[in-house]
């Protein structure tokens, strides 16, 4: 969504720039059923429409009319980047900044996309030149003013505005989060001691529109480093709209943010403030399905095992999606000998996360205490495949040497073993 | 002899796996304390103050003792059965009738060695909890002993055991059973596991077992016994009465920590879980140099022929049957014993103790 939002206001303000006469003469006259400005009304439509493909052909059309006409190359761009057609969109901006090489809305677009392309020099030259062309004491303001003072000048200057966006996104997509963060609280982007997750929150529950769902979930990550399941959410969206880099990165973040939480639960044994944190999370983010599990983890070592499987079936309630909280809630039916239910939720986990090697040895541990022998066979033939594969032999020795022994002497007197092993790299955690 | 003997064989096998921690031959020290709420095994010291626990003592375990017979077809490969435990061992028990009709649930928990290896089992358990000489006051020590002695009866065990194992038999599947358990091999290979488990026979183990790193056992021999752990599950069930004893001292000794000290208690079963690696480990070679001991009189055909019973529906049901009995009353047991052990002399006492008589005395 993020992503998306990013790249709709791109393309909202290519829209604007065919009113806005710098686009030279081809602009200036009245649209026809076929001029590229009428394409480009037309494409913009689309777009809004949810039309995105139709939007894209209309984009091209117009700027095969009219190879000259920056509003019509602009639209086209930001179609082909939205469209993932980033080779189409490098010409597309290429070309128009070879148009109009001094306006600064060409400029911004360029730096976007190079952003997203990770070419971030090019990016900061792009910046540092659309700062160029404000007036000096604007620049000295913008430089060197307090933060009070930053917020009316960004108001009034729409262009140092997207300045500052685009740097924080630069600083971002380079994983310079803290950076960023620093740069936001300097122009008064965010404001300390606001609540923005919860603001995000009611935004996103309350039906607000994605542009503004999105905005409001950034100045979150920007402004409130400890709001871990908002910035969870916050890379969901990069990474959904393509945006894997940074979208992996604020993954991370909210890991490592909701670990710490966990930490401070497992090293200082405050088990009420850890409870808290998560409590708040959910009331935050009642979506999110991390907290769920943590909850089920405090009940689980205060030995309520019931208390767990509550929690569990309610964070796949709130997620169905969440293979992890499938996968949490089919190792404590496991381990309470509800064969039935757990195989049920290991079955979702694997149908989720077909590379989840503990919840695919679990899944074998239940069919197995099932007496469904060749079920069992296939789960743990494919975990020690799949974990042999990436790992090594020795991640799962154990399962690999009893599928051995059942494979020769039968069904065992004991269940098979379930290791988890720690397969799976990077942000896929969830 | 199946699961029954096997059952009893595996718990005796648990002590003598506790007991080669605690004291093996090699004599090697051992020492065991609680930190947190983990027991931890240790060649090494615990820090100064830690809860020294007592470890199974050698004496009253009933370990795995020398076969009685000598092998019939190949000798072991290592010098097991002395001459003068080299003969045909008696049958389970002079009272013990076997008959044709309908089985009884006493007489198959009998025949299969359960019964008359349970007191041994029991007391070698009810040793895990008594302190080492010395470690406690008389009064204290007395106090701790009346407690297990009241938990660690075997007649009463016994009694639980046999009504579990009633709720999880019919009669159809006790006859069945008892096919196996009244035929000449059967019992003749419950008395060579009854033989084995006399306590005397444990240095002989102890050297069989170091033999076998030099001299292994045949290919199909290893193999007959592996199986024979896969279809009774001794192994396993072995670390499990072990992780009870170990277990039951962990939750005891969180219970009786301050409030503001206690440990949840569902972190205990996990650390608890953590030690179930480490103990299977050391399990799983003792048993089957154990197995290989006590079945050494047995021709590998006749061997098979357990195996292949206790592998059978019969087999299994008892096998299953007397594992859950057997585990469930212990569990629940220890876990009383634990705490009212703690209750009738709390840890503070025992550290005391221990730090009187210098914190590494190793048990």
């Amino acid at each position: 969504m993020t992503a998306r939002v990013r790249v709709a206001l791109a393309i909202a303000l290519a829209f604007v720039s065919v009113g806005t006469g710098t686009a030279g003469a081809q602009e200036q006259r009245a649209p026809t059923p076929e001029s590229p400005g009428a394409l480009v009304e037309r494409a913009r439509a689309a777009y809004a429409q949810g039309r995105h493909r139709e939007a894209l052909e209309t984009a091209r059309r117009a700027a095969g009319a009219a190879p000259r006409s920056l509003s019509a190359l602009l639209a086209l761009g930001g179609m082909a980047e939205f469209m993932g057609e980033f080779d189409e969109a490098y010409h597309a901006y290429a070309q128009a900044q070879a148009l109009a090489p001094n306006d600064n809305v060409t400029r911004y677009r360029v730096a976007s996309f190079a952003t997203r392309i990770g070419d971030y020099d090019r990016a900061l030259r792009e910046l540092d030149a659309i700062l160029g062309t404000q007036p000096k004491s604007m620049q000295f303001f913008f430089r060197w003013a307090p933060a009070f003072l930053q917020k009316p000048l960004l108001k009034r200057s729409p262009a140092l505005e997207q300045f500052v966006a685009l740097q924080i996104d630069i600083l971002m997509e380079k994983g310079d989060v803290a950076e960023a963060r620093r740069l936001a609280r300097r122009h008064a982007i965010v404001d300390s001691g606001r609540d923005y997750c919860a603001e995000a929150d009611a935004k996103k529950t309350g039906g607000g529109s994605a542009d503004e769902v999105f905005k409001a979930f950034r100045l979150a990550v920007l402004g409130q480093p400890s709001a871990a399941d908002c910035i969870w959410w916050y890379g969901q969206w990069l990474t959904d709209e393509g945006y894997m880099r940074l979208g992996r990165l604020m993954v991370e973040e909210s890991t490592r943010m909701t670990s710490s939480q966990e930490q401070r639960y497992l090293r200082d044994g405050d088990v009420e403030g850890a409870a808290r944190l998560f409590d708040e999370s959910l009331r935050l983010s009642p979506t999110f399905a991390r907290p769920y599990s943590y909850k089920a983890r405090l009940a689980l070592d205060d030995g309520d095992r019931e208390g767990a499987v509550r929690w569990l079936r309610r964070g796949v309630e709130a997620d169905p999606d969440s293979w992890r909280t499938w996968h949490n809630l089919g190792k404590v039916l496991l381990a309470a000998e509800r064969w039935d239910e757990a195989e049920h939720a290991l079955a979702k986990t694997v149908d989720l996360f077909p590379d989840d090697v503990g919840g695919r040895l679990a899944l074998a541990r239940a069919l197995y205490a099932q007496g469904k022998w060749d079920g069992y066979r296939k789960q743990t033939e494919y975990a020690v495949g799949f974990a042999r594969g990436c790992c090594g032999a020795d991640v799962v020795k154990e399962p690999a040497g009893f599928l051995d022994k059942f494979q020769r002497w039968g069904p065992g007197a004991v269940l098979p073993p379930t290791p988890d092993p720690r397969v799976i790299l990077g942000w896929n955690q969830d | 002899m199946t699961r029954g003997p096997k059952r009893a064989l595996a718990t005796a096998l648990t002590l003598v796996t506790l007991a080669a921690l605690a004291t093996p031959a090699h004599a090697l020290e051992v020492y065991r304390w609680i930190e947190g709420a983990t027991v931890v095994y240790s060649d090494q010291p615990p820090p100064t103050g830690a809860v020294l626990t007592s470890l199974p003592r050698r004496a009253p375990l009933p370990v795995v003792t020398a076969p009685d017979a000598p092998r019939a077809d190949t000798p072991p490969p290592v010098e097991a059965a002395p001459a003068e435990t080299a003969a045909v061992p008696p049958p389970p028990a002079a009272d013990v009738i076997v008959g044709a009709g309908p089985a009884t649930f006493d007489e198959i928990l009998e025949l299969s060695g359960m019964r008359p290896q349970l007191p041994g089992i029991v007391r070698a358990l009810a040793a895990e909890y008594l302190p080492a000489a010395g470690q406690l006051s008389e009064h204290d020590t007395a106090l701790v002993g009346q407690v297990v002695a009241r938990h660690f009866a075997p007649e009463r065990l016994y009694a639980v055991i046999r009504d579990d194992f009633r709720r999880r038999v019919d009669h159809k599947g006790l006859d069945a059973m008892a096919v196996w358990f009244r035929s000449p091999i059967g019992r003749r290979i419950t008395a060579l596991e009854i033989a084995a488990s006399r306590p005397e026979v444990a240095p002989k183990i102890d050297a069989y077992a170091a033999g076998l790193k030099t001299s292994p056992a045949p290919a199909a021999r290893l193999e007959l016994v592996q199986r024979l752990d896969w279809v009774t599950g001794t192994s396993h069930e072995t670390t499990e009465l072990g992780l009870s004893i170990a277990g039951s001292v962990a939750r005891a000794a969180a219970a009786a920590a301050p409030a503001e000290r206690r440990t949840r208690a569902g972190l205990v079963e996990r650390r608890v879980e953590e030690m179930r690696g480490q103990m299977a480990a050391l399990v799983g070679q003792n048993v089957l140099a154990q197995m290989l001991y006590v079945y050494g009189p047995l021709s590998d055909a006749e061997l098979k022929e357990y195996v292949d019973f206790l592998a059978s529906p019969p087999g299994r049901a008892y096998g299953r049957a007397a594992q859950s009995a057997l585990l469930r009353v212990v569990r629940e047991v220890a876990d009383r014993t634990a705490l009212e052990v703690l209750r009738a002399v709390p840890p503070q006492r025992w550290v005391s103790a221990q730090k009187a008589a210098g914190a590494t005395a190793p048990r």
